[in-house]
């Protein structure tokens, strides 16, 4: 992929051969990484990498969107033993206004997440707690003021995160062929990177969305593993109450412990 | 969190604000493939048990004292050794969080997971407390988890 660039930009000869001869070393690796089991060598497949890309830039250029997803999260235990917990996510947002709610319910927490564009609400809602923050204008802001203030993932922040150019950091990527994900064909994926082996199913055709994801944490032996099956809705109807927060009234605010005042100092 | 150094029911504190995790969870999956997905330093926070534990020798509950032992040698490696240790049950953390909640009622700034039983819930200017005798507990979000912070009493 990065060969094109110098291809198009630089007029000298010299250059051009070398850079045609690194396209020739591409295509090579290309062929190999069609067949993972060809040499054993992590391989990066400008196809499977493009299919990411393409698949980014989709997301990004749907409008509003409604995803359903079945989700499993494994621990580690200290001895090293694997438990599985299992959740569902079901996400709806829009863009321009940006917007978001998300309902997760898992094994070990039930939360409400919602974003009307201006304040950002958790809601626990078996507790009956709920906190709110000022937020950003953006979902993308969003993301990384939740991540690095509040230490809150937004659920499925990947379908957020993906975008035209996903390349940074990966280390392996390979094409492993078609597959039927919930009755869906799609293209399987299998990508490396620092501390993390994934592999994702593609949609094939007009739509490329992602249909199932397998994250590998290799940073532990054990490599727990993270699996989501998205189901999509294209055409949500929603309105505008949909993103904004209104306590039930049993329910009680409190506050986000990066928020509240330093230990110690009662309010 | 800044109150770190000072004791170590505040390090238990610490230890519990930081994960999703139970105490004896050493690691979870991440669940993110991009960057921005927070919840990098849970096994830091993991980590720091080691410190804890020890100071749960003061209650009375033996199971809870057995894993203590075990953190105790596992000296910052948590992805060290690993083995053979079988016994860290969610159960028995709980009985620790519980047991140091009432241990450590009394000190400003130290957080734990759950208040102890018998406590009211009060609202003061808008924001709930948990009221448990002379104790107060403020309700607040580390990350998604609710957790209790000690607080002088709001009124």
């Amino acid at each position: 992929m990065q060969m094109r660039v110098p291809l198009a930009r630089r007029a000298s000869a010299v250059t051009r051969t070398i850079a045609a001869t690194a396209l020739l070393a591409a295509l090579a690796a290309h062929g190999q990484a069609q067949s993972p089991v060809a040499e054993g060598k992590t391989a990066l497949d400008p196809a499977a990498l493009g299919a990411l890309d393409k698949m980014g830039a989709y997301l990004r250029s749907i409008k509003a969107f409604q995803v359903k997803a079945v989700t499993t999260t494994e621990d580690v235990l200290d001895d090293g033993q694997k438990v599985q917990y299992s959740g569902v996510t079901d996400l709806m947002t829009t863009r321009t206004p940006d917007r978001l709610r998300a309902d997760v319910s898992s094994d070990r927490q039930e939360r409400m997440y919602l974003y009307d564009g201006k304040e950002f609400t958790l809601f626990a809602k078996r507790l009956g707690y709920y906190a709110t923050a000022a937020a950003p204008p953006t979902l993308g802001e969003l993301t990384d003021r939740l991540a690095e203030r509040y230490d809150i993932q937004v659920p499925l922040v990947d379908l957020f995160k993906w975008g035209p150019s996903n390349s940074a950091g990966i280390t392996g990527a390979m094409d492993l062929g078609p597959s039927e994900v919930a009755g869906v064909t799609c293209q399987h994926y299998a990508f490396r990177q620092e501390g993390l082996d994934w592999q994702i199913w593609i949609q094939k055709g007009d739509y490329p969305l992602p249909r199932r994801l397998v994250a590998t944490t290799t940073t532990d032996e054990a490599r727990p593993q993270f699996t989501a099956y998205y189901d999509w809705n294209l055409a949500p109807s929603f309105n505008d109450s949909a993103f904004t927060f209104v306590p039930p009234p049993d329910a009680e605010k409190i506050v986000f412990a990066a928020d509240n005042a330093p230990a110690g100092a009662a309010r | 969190m800044s109150s770190l150094r000072s004791s170590l029911p505040v390090a238990l504190a610490v230890l519990l604000a930081g994960g999703t995790a139970f105490a004896g969870t050493r690691g979870t999956a991440r669940t993110s493939v991009n960057r921005g997905g927070g919840k990098a330093n849970h096994n830091a926070n993991v980590n720091r048990n080691t410190n804890v534990n020890r100071n749960v020798n003061v209650n009375q509950n033996v199971n809870v004292n057995r894993h203590v032992d075990v953190d105790v040698h596992h000296h910052g490696g948590y992805y060290g050794g690993g083995c053979c240790y079988n016994s860290y049950h969610p159960v028995a953390t709980a009985a620790a969080v519980t047991a140091t909640a009432m241990v450590t009622a009394a000190v400003i700034g130290s957080i734990v997971n759950t208040v102890p039983s018998g406590c009211s819930s009060v609202v003061i200017n808008g924001i709930g407390y948990q009221q448990c005798g002379s104790t107060w507990y403020q309700p607040q979000f580390s990350g998604t988890q609710t957790t209790y912070i000690v607080v002088n009493a709001p009124r």
